[in-house]
């Protein structure tokens, strides 16, 4: 086990350098020369000089020669340092911290919200297999499957925010009440003082692009559940436990269903990362001030450190998620031996 | 140990074997050729059928668009009331100016010319790069799963770095530098067709891994065929089944996301080029002034479309009975 632990990082090392190669590559060796040129273009390049743009270069280091940036980039890279956002000249670390709340707390809303649902519908299904409801289950999830997120976004905020006004339009929380932006200093003075208005605000913020991300996913999950659920359920153990006369809840519960959720495991591992990609067009609908909208606007203004960053953060979590899911397999599974 | 993969089918319950279907058993299946079968479970497949069908009305209207709104491109404009300045689906001025609405840039356009005329370069961006992609990753799975060793290694490390990007970000990221909302059809494909290719490079080379260990392969090597002779005449006509399959399925997933470069502004350019894509820039702006019809309807075409294409990669699957290798 610890051989294999070892061996799968190992493994993640070579991949980990691949995939920095290549996103600096292509950011690189843009057509436009060079990153900065790009940047310039997109925004206030008319007004400098090229005194002044050479300056710039030299500071962002882009007057060396190409595996030199490379290797400075990777070294910075690995001591967490991510340079600071063009546009905003910040640190794009604080940036990303900032930005990771409200994303967390849209990707973890939805996700909760997914798996209470497709679970329990996808072991209804399975224990029902072949009746009116499976099929209607299977033809709903699926059609809901294959619809665009965008779309499926794009009119639930039309019916339920403008014509129904539901829920709020945009934002996580409704700053003409508050006076004041999410996670400023402004904010917590009104979260301490009314803390649970704020929590039913952000709630009620939150409802929507949580459930239009869940509702596209849990097609996948529960039609997953559903075939993990049948293939338990022609098991020997199975037999024997109603063999042995307990009741089929029992049976369900105990026998049946914990097996099946081991696979669910890998999925739910898996799935994290995923998902904080996934919720960059949700993000993006709902002005959700997250890790999407932050990296969608600096792809729109080539703000090349912040896109670098944000992939580069994307790819190690998957990685990392990865092995971890491969490791916790093991171990909630005993028959699993990795040699 | 046998992982199923998330969102795979794993279950033998559902899974009917090799066995023949209903409307094979009456007929000998000598008189059938593999085609024939093919078609004849694709046919028994009725949701497949109805994707099908809609399919093809959709190349219909791309097809016929000047013939659906005579007269009206995506480019024709107006800004004031030369006829088409109703603010709403109406079909009042069928058939040139149905669904006249303000457009993204303000000026007054016609929805549905953008939906006909715009049909044709989103189906085609979705068409031509699952196939481009595929073909990539029929050659490079190909050759990595019939030569192994070194060859295999390499490639699969460059495939596994693919993998480990998310899709979604890196199309962003490629589009925002090369297309900058500037882009052409071809400049999409291309970036699409760039980052698709290795879940087909997988799936081919797992086949060619346990094809080349067969009696054929090596007979056909024993003979002193050319490996590219082997590789492409003797395997991968065997390794071609599932390919189909995801290929279909990778055009609804183009279109899609096509559709989100559009809807991000960073996709093809408009004016000149329509898509159903570039019709959802600007759509929040289009429900803060109340109209609502201009993402909604573009939207309606491109769910349809992928919904028909799943339905068709589903009958496909069953038709080439892959199911199985697909694990």
């Amino acid at each position: 086990m610890l051989a294999y632990s070892i061996r799968r990082l190992l493994l993640a090392i070579p991949i980990f350098f691949g995939i920095s190669l290549l996103v600096w590559g292509i950011v690189t060796t843009n057509p436009d020369g060079g990153p900065l040129a790009s940047f310039l273009g997109k925004n206030q390049g008319k007004i400098l000089t090229q005194q002044q743009i050479d300056n710039y270069k030299h500071a962002l280091g882009l007057d060396r020669s190409l595996p030199e940036q490379y290797i400075i980039w990777v070294k910075n890279l690995l001591q967490g340092n991510l340079g600071n956002s063009l546009l905003t000249h910040r640190s794009v670390g604080a940036t990303i911290q900032e930005r990771i709340v409200p994303t967390l707390l849209l990707v973890g809303t939805s996700y909760t919200l997914q798996l209470l649902i497709a679970i329990p519908l996808g072991i209804f299904s399975a224990v029902r297999r072949g009746t009116a409801a499976d099929s209607l289950i299977t033809v709903v999830t699926y059609v809901a499957f294959s619809l665009p997120t965008f779309w499926v976004g794009l009119v639930a905020l039309i019916v339920f925010s403008v014509q129904l006004g539901w829920f709020p339009v945009l934002g996580i929380v409704d700053e003409r009440t508050i006076g004041a932006q999410f996670a400023t200093p402004g904010y917590w003075d009104y979260f301490h003082a009314h803390t649970i208005a704020a929590i039913l605000d952000v709630a009620h913020h939150v409802a929507l692009p949580a459930s239009i991300l869940a509702l596209v996913s849990i097609a996948g999950d529960s039609r997953f559940m559903r075939s993990q659920m049948l293939e338990v359920l022609s098991q020997d153990y199975v037999r024997t436990a109603r063999a042995k006369g307990l009741s089929n809840r029992a049976v369900l519960l105990k026998h049946a269903l914990r097996n099946a959720m081991l696979p669910e495991i890998t999925n739910i591992g898996l799935a994290i990362p995923t998902l904080l990609a996934g919720a960059i067009v949700t993000e993006q609908i709902f002005s959700w001030p997250g890790m999407g909208q932050l990296y969608v606007q600096a792809a729109q203004g080539y703000d090349y450190p912040v896109m670098v960053a944000y992939i580069m953060l994307l790819a190690v979590l998957l990685l990392v998620f990865n092995i971890i899911t491969d490791l916790a397999y093991a171990v909630v599974d005993p028959r699993i031996r990795y040699s | 140990m046998a992982l199923t993969y998330p969102g795979s089918e794993g279950n033998g319950n559902d899974y009917q074997p090799i066995a023949l279907l209903d409307g094979e058993r009456e007929s000998s299946l000598q008189q059938l050729s593999q085609l024939q079968i093919y078609w004849r479970r694709f046919r028994s497949h009725r949701l497949a059928l109805l994707g099908s069908i809609l399919l093809v009305l959709l190349v219909l209207m791309a097809i016929c668009a000047p013939l659906i709104t005579p007269g009206v491109t995506p480019l024709t404009y107006s800004v004031g009331d030369l006829g088409f300045g109703q603010h709403g689906p109406s079909l009042d001025h069928f058939p040139a100016l149905i669904l006249g609405s303000t457009a993204p840039d303000d000026l007054q356009r016609s929805v549905l010319s953008i939906i006909t005329y715009g049909a044709r370069i989103s189906l085609l961006i979705g068409i031509l790069s699952a196939l481009v992609s595929s073909f990539i990753g029929v050659v490079v799975g190909a050759i990595a799963g019939y030569f192994g060793g070194w060859v295999d290694n390499v490639l699969s490390r460059i495939t596994d770095v693919f993998l480990t990007i998310p899709t979604l970000p890196l199309i962003v990221a490629i589009s925002a530098i090369y297309a900058q909302g500037r882009g052409s059809p071809l400049l999409i494909i291309g970036i699409l067709s760039f980052v698709g290719w290795p879940g087909v490079m997988r799936l081919v080379r797992a086949t060619f891994l346990s094809l080349r260990e067969q009696e054929f392969t090596e007979a056909a090597r024993a003979v002193g065929v050319n490996p590219f002779r082997i590789i492409f005449r003797h395997l991968l006509p065997n390794a071609l089944s599932p390919v189909i399959v995801v290929t279909t399925l990778a055009v609804g997933g183009n279109i899609v996301f096509e559709a989100t470069l559009g809807f991000l502004q960073l996709g093809v350019e408009f004016p000149p080029t329509a898509t159903w894509g570039n019709a959802l820039a600007s759509s929040q702006n289009s429900i803060a002034s109340g109209n609502w019809w201009w993402p909604v309807f573009p939207g309606l075409f491109i769910a349809i479309t992928v919904l028909a294409i799943n339905f068709i990669g589903d009958g496909l699957r069953d038709a080439l009975d892959v199911r199985s290798r697909l694990e």
